[in-house]
Order: structure tokens, then C-alpha cells, then sequence
């Protein structure tokens, strides 16, 4: 019942924007919607940590504890998506007819989100996956500039062309299982018949599936579409993808490779270690030469999915437990960079970072939100990055991979330098003359983007403390469930 | 089924896979728009010939049904999606330029295929003479199709090789897995088809706000 | 054995009487198609008896080459006719000469000899036209040899007889794709080699655009008529080769009387016809390719002759 509602509720949301509510107010009503699948996702991972997973329609719909705690993270994500969307819109000069269209696709592209980690047929995540693709087409096209739309039709493009490479993937795994006499294609089959699969297979398949949702995933070297996105699509909807990349798919891809991996021969870790270092490795290379900060953010969300795939594959426990303890303090901390950038972008209306100077001087409170989203981004302490990120190191040289670990240490700190350098060019200095504040610009934040940007604030600083003894708990439910003990 | 009627429907099912490969070379080729959407039409009717064909071999009425939704999906509803939303870009009647000329580009899809049959190789003991045909041609109907779309500048025929890829998948996709979950191949129509309505929109904005469709030369987002 | 010589020279007849027909009903038809009247079926024989009875004008520049070309591009289809089977499904008593890759040979020396009498005139579009038959024939080349190779492979034979068998037996191999595909490739060619639409435009008139017909331009008299002449031969002889090679032995005679071989004579015709409708069809319904555009028609010929081999190779 509570999985139906999770999904009742954008629907809901969805038919109220469509029929013509003033826009503030199905703004709210959305955010509402959110705020009880908040607690719904909540409810569901305390039930799924406790042992059994959750399950709706036995074989399609259920979540187990991985699943719950990254519904969890999505359902906070579009909380505060929504919140701040509503003072964003209100500000922008669109029609009203595309805001109202704005929040409809919004709320469908939750529902697909939402999906992704309910769903237990393999071929349906892979759906949804791909709806979560189209839906976000329009949110990212939002601005309907040629820059917009070129970036829209990138993203596009790039994304359902890695969908098409996954299902042929996923099309060889089920070959795999019926030839070893399985016919049930859902998580919990593939993991009890994988020791049984042709390796032959398995490997390309799981090959495909990586290359596919890793272009999804913005892995490099399939990142092209990345980039642009980010720095066209609206700040709320950045912080939606940079979910969807560095939460949805390393769950699903470290679902699969779970399974696979139990079959003699499989190669499936050791792909993944290799994508996800080079995916951690180019990113801090790239953080270092970009021109604009919604881009660097962009990379930074790579980086990161890079470090969660690494980590996650690493043969030992520890490192999985750390792996999704990255998950979570990264889609924390990842939408509250974006709020603070949107706010600083209210502020001074450039998108390149050369651009930005004297962000400090100009708004006090500004600057130091903005310095400390940059710092919790870059994995400074007392922020949620951090503890994880040292978790991740911990594990990692305790593992058989420890020079995964030592890699990836190098690439935290390259990029901690690079994004720390970035930020203090633009929030510190002095605001040039020849800048000044262009008179379009708003004098006024609106209220409901600051009110995300707390609520947002709340989890990373939290995070960067201590883990809540029920979230423990949860975090080691679902490392259980991807079948590693806890240490 | 007598040992002679078996050695027809493998023939056949060699052939619709021949000609399959060829669709995906002839997308490649075309020079227009409209050719483009007709080799497409094509090489989903010969995906549903196979699936047809499979369906007797293997005596499964699920691939029956996957044959009707694909005629129905991807012969009717596509074009007739496309005509509905892109209906610009669709009745232009001039050539489509290639970032590499057509000769050169059908021998990288020759290697392609080469390339394709060397991979699934391992892939291939023990298994039945459908699978032998349909897996190495999906997959080189695959690489062929993400290859055109890499040199294609135009919205819809980059939009059409991209669908292009998801028929070689599930070419392959009928021959190993014929018990796949019959809902797996409906969610796989359904994307094709939000797919299309999805991107028809996007490419219309697109000529509507620059004047063509050409997303090639669109470069206004390059890192400098 | 005499029979066999007998038959032999039947074949050879055939090709040389029919193949004027065969050409007039292709004219015929293609102007029908295109709403008009057109010449009559019988066309193509009167211009050739035109072309005799006339005087033959010889270029002062031109040597030897130009005055023996129409002889050996005459004799070239003939010598072909003798390899293949026309008539008979069973070899004859010359077809021990040469194989498939032989009769290659021997038409294309008809061809070589034809551009390089074009050249030897000093006419101009002579010149270009040869370099333009040369363009289309080093392009053509390769496909032709994948073709050979594919139907080797399959056969295991470069003799046409053995080829022609293993395509219905059993009836499957029929629609083996590895046959389907190197049909069409073959096809492709006939259209490219013979100077159809759309590679040629045989029944243009401009001199510029010409690519077959501006190498016999300078000819006139006996040596126009047998440059026409061996011109449909060299047609017929392609088709002959497509058809009862490549695509099924079906109508030749596998008896060994001479009522057989004769009842075989409509028959084959018929199948000349049907092809020829098909090249109707083609020409009628596509344009002309601007010449670069030929290389990604041939190209696509290549393709899909190797595709044929490709398909072979899954088989096994």
C-alpha cells in the first residue's frame, strides 16, 4: 500500500498542476506530495532494514532495503527540488502556460525516479530508467533558447542511446539465465542463479549494461552529453539529475554487479573499478580547466559516481558499506550546491566563473553559503563528504584493492584543490566595475528558494557529525542486501 | 514439424537476417530524409518477419504478439507520429550532408559487422542456427546504427538510427530470449514510441527557433 | 559429341539473334512506362541492318585499335556464351574452356578494348567517357570479385554448372540469404556495367553526361553496328548469367535431345523478359546519380555482396 502511494502521490500533484491550480499553489501541493513520500520512503526503509523486503505485487513491485534508502534520497531531492522551483519560476520570465508544463514534467519524471529503485522485473528498471530520460528532456530544454534545446536534444540523444546498448545487455543476461533454466527475470533470481551462468555471456552482458547505463550515468568516457546539460538546464533540475546519476544508476549497476559477480569468472568487479576510475580520475581533471561552475558541479557529480562504483566493487565489505554511505551524503549534499548556486546566480546573473568575482562583498550571506555548499561539495570536514569519503579511503586500503584506494585518494585531493580554487576566485576578491549587478536581475531572493536551501542544509551538516543510529542501521541493511557482511 | 520444413524456416530466418543487415547499411546511405524513415519501416517489418518466423520455430505465441506490436508500433504509428510532430523536417526535400562521405562510412560498417561476429563468437556453442543468425546481426545492426548516428547532422535521421538501434537489439533480443517477459517487449515499444514523440517535439523547437534541423552544426555549447 | 557442338552453336545463336529483342522490348517498354508510343520491338535489328549498308568513316588519328575494337567487343560476348549455360543445365562442348572468373576475363577485355579505342579517336568526349567507364569499372571491380568468392564459397566450384545446382538443392537453399544477396549485388552491377539508370542514362543525348555511349560515338557503318550489337550481347549474356547462374537453373533443358534444348529457347526468354521488366521498373522509378554519388551506389553493391558472405559464415 505504502509503495502504491509513492506513487499515487506525484500522480495526484500532477493531475492538480494540470487542471489549472494557480501555479504558486500546485507548486506547494507538489512539495507536498513530496514531503509525504519523504516519509512514506522513511517508513519503508525502517520495515525493509528490519529483515524481509517490502513487497507490493510479489516478482514487479517491493523494496528491500537498498531500494527504501534510495527511494529515501530521492524523495528528499524532490522535496526540496520542488520548494526551490517554486521561487525560481516565480522570478522567471517564462509564459505561464510552460511553468505550469514545468511542474507536470516534474512530477512525471519523480514518478519514473521512483520507480527505479521499487521495481523488481529487471527489464521495468531499464523502463523506467529511460522514462526518467524522456521526462527530463523538457526540464532540461526548459529556457527553450537554441542553447537549451541543443543541449535538450544532446541529452537526448546521448542518454537513450545508452539505454538502447543496456537493454541489449539486459536481453543477454535473461539469454544466460533461461539457458541455466531460470525463467523469473527479477533481482532476487538473478542473484540465485547467477553461480550458474555461461561467464562467455555474462561478461558482455554486463559489459553492455555498463557501457549503456554508464552513459546514463555520465561515466567517462561517455560524458559528452554532460556538460551542456548541466549548464543549461535550470538549477533545480540539476540537482534532480545529479541524483539520478550518483544514486539510481550505481544502485541498479551495483544490484547487477552483486549478482554477477558471484559466477565463476565473472569480470564484472573489475570493470567496474576501472570505469569508476577513470570516471573519478578524468572528472578531477576536468574540474581543473572548466569555465563555468553549473559545469564544475557537472563533474563533480561524475567524480563521484566514479568513487561509489570503485568503492562499491572493491572485494570487501567495508568498502560496499562506505560505498553507500557516499550515496547518501552526496545526494545530500550535491542539491544543496546547486540551491546556493542558484541563489548566487540570482545574484549576478553569469553563468562562467571568471565572471564571478567578489561574490562575499557583494552579499554576505550569499557568499558564505555558497563558500560552505563549495567546501561540503569539495569534502571538508565537518560536512557528510567528508566522513564518507574517509570511510571510502578507510575500507579501500584495508581491501586487496588498496591501490584503487591510493588512486582514488589522489583524485579526491586533485579535485578538492580544483574546486576550492574555483570557489575562492568567485566568492572572495573584489567585485569588478565593468560587472556590475545588470538592473534585470532581481533585488529580492524569493523566500521559498531560501527555505529549500535550509532544508536542503539540514542532512549534510548533520551528516557531517555523525550518523543517526536509525540511518545506521539502514546503511547496513542494505549493504547486507547486496550480499556483504557488516565489519 | 518434419526435418524439411525446419530447414525452410531456418533458410528463412538466415534470410529476413540478411536483409535486416542491409537496412542497417542502407540507413547509412539514404540521402533523404524520407528514405531514411522507409529503410526504417523496413528493417521493422523484416524485425517482425523474424519474430514471425521464430515464433514457429520456437512455438511461442508471445513472438507472435511482439510481431503485431511491432508492426503496429513502429510500420503505422512512428511515421505516422513523425508526420504528426516533425512534419518540417520530414517533407524537406534535399540531400543530407555526412560528416564522413557514404563509400567510406560502409566500409567502417562492413568492419562493424566484422567486428560484431568476432565479439559474440564465444557466445555462440551449443546453440540453435536462429541464434547463430540473429545475435551477430543484432548486435553489427548495433554498432552500425550508434556508428550513423555519430555521422549523421540531422535531427531525424540521428533520431531514426537511435530507434534503428533498439530494432538490432531486439532482432537478437526474439532469437535468445524468447521467453523474455512479454511485458519487457511492450516497455520497449512504449519507450520506442515516447521516444518519438519526445524528440519529433524537441526537433520541431529546434527548427522552429534556428531554422533547420541540422543539430550537427549546433555548437554553441562547446567547451572552449 | 557433335550434338554437343550442336547445341553449342544453338547457344551461341541464341545469344545473337535474341539479344537485339531483348534490348527492343526493354526500349519498348520503357517508353511505354513513360506514357509514350516508343520504337517498335524490332528497332534495335533495323538500325543494326541500317548500320551495315552504310559507309564507315575511319579518323585519320585513329591506329589499328579503333578499326579492331567492334571485332573483339563482337567477339568477347560470344566467347562468353560458349562458358555458360544458356540453354542446358549440363555442360556443353566448349564449357571445359574457362570458368566463371574466365568469362570475367574475356568481357572484360571487350571492355578494355572499348575504352581504349575511345581514347584513340582524339575526340574529346571519347577521352571522358572512357575515364568515366574506367571510374565505374575499378568501382565495380571488387564487387565483382566478392561475388565470384561468395558463390565459391557457397559452391565450392568456380564452374557454373556446379553453382547453378547448388542454389535448389536442396529447394531451401533457394532463400539461403548468402544467394538473395549476391543476386542483388549482381543485379546492382548488371545496372552499373550495362549503363542503366542509375548509373547511365542510356538514352541520353548530351555528351557531357554520357559514360557508356560517347565511347562509341566516333563509329559509324559496320563498326557502329557491331559495337550495338555486341552491346546487347554483352546485356544478355549478363543477364543470362545472373539468371540461370545465380539466381536458379529453372527452364534450362537437363534433357539431352534437340526438342529439350529447343523448348528451352522460350523459356528462357521468358526469364530474360522478367528481368527486363525489373530493370524497367528500376530505370523508370529512380533518377540518374550525379557521378559522385555512383561510388555510394556501388559501394552499397560492395556492401551488400560481402553482407553475403557475412550470412554465409553464421550458417556454418
Amino acid at each position: 500500500m505504502l509503495i502504491w502511494l509513492t506513487f499515487i502521490m506525484p500522480l495526484l500533484a500532477l493531475v492538480v498542476t494540470a487542471s489549472g491550480t494557480p501555479l504558486v499553489l500546485a507548486g506547494w501541493i507538489s512539495a507536498f506530495a513530496a514531503l509525504v513520500n519523504v516519509i512514506i520512503a522513511a517508513v519503508l526503509a525502517a520495515h525493509a532494514a528490519d529483515g524481509a523486503p517490502v513487497i507490493a505485487i510479489p516478482h514487479w513491485l517491493g523494496a528491500n532495503a537498498f531500494g527504501a534508502l534510495i527511494l529515501l534520497l530521492e524523495t528528499l531531492g524532490a522535496l526540496t527540488g520542488l520548494i526551490f522551483s517554486i521561487g525560481f519560476l516565480a522570478q522567471h520570465g517564462t509564459p505561464a502556460g510552460r511553468k505550469r508544463r514545468y511542474f507536470i514534467w516534474f512530477n512525471l519524471f519523480l514518478i519514473a525516479l521512483y520507480a527505479v529503485p521499487l521495481l523488481r522485473e529487471i527489464a521495468l528498471v531499464w523502463l523506467a530508467l529511460t522514462l526518467t530520460t524522456l521526462f527530463s528532456v523538457f526540464l532540461v530544454s526548459f529556457e527553450r533558447t537554441p542553447a537549451a534545446l541543443e543541449a535538450g536534444w544532446k541529452y537526448a540523444l546521448l542518454t537513450i542511446l545508452g539505454a538502447a546498448i543496456a537493454i541489449l545487455g539486459i536481453l543477454l543476461l535473461y539469454w544466460a539465465q533461461s539457458r541455466a533454466g531460470f525463467t523469473i527475470f527479477t533481482w532476487g533470481q538473478l542473484r540465485a542463479s547467477a553461480p550458474k551462468l555461461s561467464p562467455a555471456i555474462l561478461n558482455i552482458a554486463f559489459l553492455l549494461i555498463l557501457i549503456g547505463f554508464g552513459t546514463k550515468a555520465a561515466l567517462i568516457p561517455f560524458h559528452a552529453w554532460l556538460p551542456d546539460t548541466y549548464s543549461r538546464a535550470p538549477f533545480p533540475v540539476c540537482a534532480m539529475l545529479s541524483i539520478l546519476e550518483s544514486a539510481a544508476i550505481p544502485y541498479v549497476l551495483l544490484r547487477i554487479a552483486a549478482a554477477v559477480h558471484l559466477a565463476p569468472g565473472s569480470r564484472a568487479d573489475q570493470w567496474l573499478i576501472l570505469f569508476g576510475l577513470v570516471s573519478a580520475g578524468g572528472a578531477a581533471l576536468l574540474i581543473l580547466q572548466t569555465h563555468e561552475y553549473k559545469r564544475l558541479f557537472a563533474y563533480s557529480t561524475i567524480e563521484n559516481a566514479g568513487i561509489i562504483l570503485t568503492a562499491g566493487a572493491m572485494a570487501s565489505s567495508a568498502a560496499r558499506h562506505a560505498a553507500i554511505w557516499q550515496i547518501i551524503s552526496h545526494s545530500v549534499t550535491k542539491p544543496l550546491v546547486f540551491y546556493a548556486a542558484g541563489i548566487m546566480f540570482l545574484l549576478v546573473g553569469k553563468l562562467r566563473i571568471s565572471e564571478v568575482r567578489g561574490v562575499l562583498s557583494r552579499s554576505p550571506w550569499i557568499g558564505t553559503v555558497m563558500m560552505a555548499a563549495g567546501l561540503a561539495m569539495a569534502g571538508a570536514p565537518p560536512f557528510a563528504l567528508f566522513l564518507s569519503e574517509l570511510a571510502i579511503l578507510k575500507a579501500g586500503l584495508a581491501s586487496p584493492q588498496a591501490w584503487a584506494a591510493i588512486l582514488l585518494a589522489c583524485f579526491m585531493i586533485i579535485s578538492f584543490c580544483a574546486i576550492t580554487f574555483h570557489l575562492f576566485r568567485m566568492v572572495l576578491g573584489k567585485p569588478g566595475t565593468s560587472e556590475a549587478t545588470p538592473d534585470t536581475l532581481p533585488t529580492t531572493i524569493p523566500r521559498s528558494c531560501i527555505a529549500a536551501l535550509i532544508i536542503a542544509a539540514v542532512p549534510v551538516v548533520i551528516l557531517g557529525w555523525y550518523i543517526p543510529a536509525p540511518l545506521a542501521h539502514w546503511l547496513t541493511a542494505a549493504t547486507t542486501s547486496l550480499g556483504g557482511r557488516m565489519p | 514439424m518434419t526435418p524439411d520444413k525446419i530447414a525452410w524456416i531456418n533458410q528463412l530466418v538466415l534470410l529476413t537476417a540478411g536483409f535486416f543487415l542491409l537496412c542497417s547499411f542502407g540507413l547509412i546511405a539514404a540521402s533523404q530524409v524520407m528514405g531514411c524513415l522507409r529503410i526504417y519501416v523496413m528493417q521493422s517489418l523484416l524485425l517482425a518477419a523474424s519474430a514471425v518466423l521464430l515464433g514457429i520455430d520456437y512455438h511461442s505465441t508471445d513472438l507472435w504478439i511482439v510481431a503485431a506490436v511491432a508492426i503496429i508500433a513502429k510500420v503505422l504509428l512512428i511515421p505516422f507520429l513523425l508526420r504528426r510532430t516533425a512534419r518540417q523536417a520530414m517533407i524537406a526535400r534535399r540531400e543530407l550532408q555526412q560528416v564522413i562521405n557514404v563509400p567510406m562510412s560502409l566500409l567502417i560498417a562492413l568492419a562493424l559487422t566484422v567486428l560484431a561476429y568476432y565479439l559474440v563468437g564465444p557466445m555462440l556453442s551449443e546453440t540453435s542456427p536462429a541464434v547463430h543468425a540473429n545475435l551477430p546481426i543484432g548486435f553489427a545492426a548495433v554498432l552500425i546504427a550508434i556508428y550513423t548516428i555519430t555521422v549523421r547532422r540531422e535531427a531525424l535521421p540521428q533520431m531514426l538510427s537511435l530507434l534503428a538501434i533498439e530494432n538490432g537489439a531486439f532482432f537478437a533480443g526474439i532469437a535468445i530470449a524468447p521467453n523474455f517477459p512479454l511485458i519487457g517487449e511492450l516497455a520497449g515499444t512504449f519507450d520506442v514510441l515516447m521516444v518519438v514523440l519526445t524528440l519529433g517535439v524537441l526537433s520541431t523547437q529546434i527548427h522552429r527557433l534556428s531554422g533547420s534541423t541540422e543539430v550537427g552544426t549546433l555548437s554553441e555549447l562547446m567547451e572552449d | 559429341m557433335a550434338r554437343m557442338i550442336l547445341f553449342n552453336l544453338i547457344q551461341v545463336a541464341v545469344v545473337m539473334f535474341l539479344s537485339p529483342l531483348a534490348v527492343g522490348i526493354l526500349n519498348r517498354l520503357k517508353e511505354r512506362v513513360g506514357s509514350k508510343k516508343g520504337p517498335s520491338i524490332f528497332q534495335t535489328y533495323r538500325d543494326i541492318w541500317k548500320l551495315f549498308h552504310k559507309d564507315q568513316i575511319l579518323s585519320s588519328e585513329s591506329t589499328w585499335i579503333f578499326r579492331a575494337t567492334p571485332y573483339v567487343c563482337f567477339a568477347a560476348p560470344i566467347l562468353v556464351t560458349m562458358l555458360i549455360p544458356v540453354l542446358t543445365s549440363y555442360p556443353l562442348f566448349f564449357a571445359f574452356m574457362g570458368d566463371m572468373i574466365g568469362g570475367g576475363f574475356v568481357l572484360a577485355l571487350g571492355g578494355f578494348f572499348a575504352t581504349i579505342a575511345a581514347v584513340d579517336t582524339a575526340n574529346p568526349y571519347g577521352a571522358m567517357g572512357a575515364s568515366r567507364t574506367r571510374m565505374v569499372g575499378f568501382l565495380a571491380e571488387p564487387v565483382f570479385m566478392v561475388v565470384f568468392f561468395t558463390v565459391c564459397f557457397v559452391a565450392n566450384s568456380t564452374i557454373p554448372y556446379i553453382v547453378q545446382q547448388k542454389w535448389v538443392h536442396p529447394e531451401s537453399n533457394f532463400f539461403n540469404p548468402a544467394h538473395i544477396l549476391v543476386a542483388v549485388a549482381f543485379f546492382m552491377l548488371i545496372l552499373a556495367e550495362t549503363g542503366k539508370i542509375p548509373v547511365d542514362n542510356p538514352s541520353g543525348h548530351f555528351e557531357l553526361a554520357m559514360i557508356d555511349e560517347s565511347k562509341t560515338l566516333e563509329y559509324s557503318g559496320s563498326g557502329a553496328a557491331l559495337m550495338k550489337w555486341a552491346g546487347s550481347m554483352k546485356f544478355f549474356v549478363l543477364l543470362c548469367i545472373f539468371l540461370n547462374v545465380l539466381i536458379a537453373p529453372w527452364g534450362l533443358a537437363s534433357g539431352t535431345t534437340l526438342s529439350d534444348v529447343l523448348l528451352a529457347i522460350p523459356l528462357i526468354f521468358i526469364k530474360i523478359l522478367i528481368a527486363v521488366g525489373l530493370i524497367v521498373i528500376v530505370e523508370s522509378s529512380l533518377a540518374k546519380l550525379r557521378l559522385f554519388r555512383i561510388t555510394a551506389f556501388l559501394g552499397l553493391a560492395f556492401v551488400v555482396a560481402v553482407a553475403a558472405v557475412l550470412t554465409r559464415m553464421m550458417t556454418t
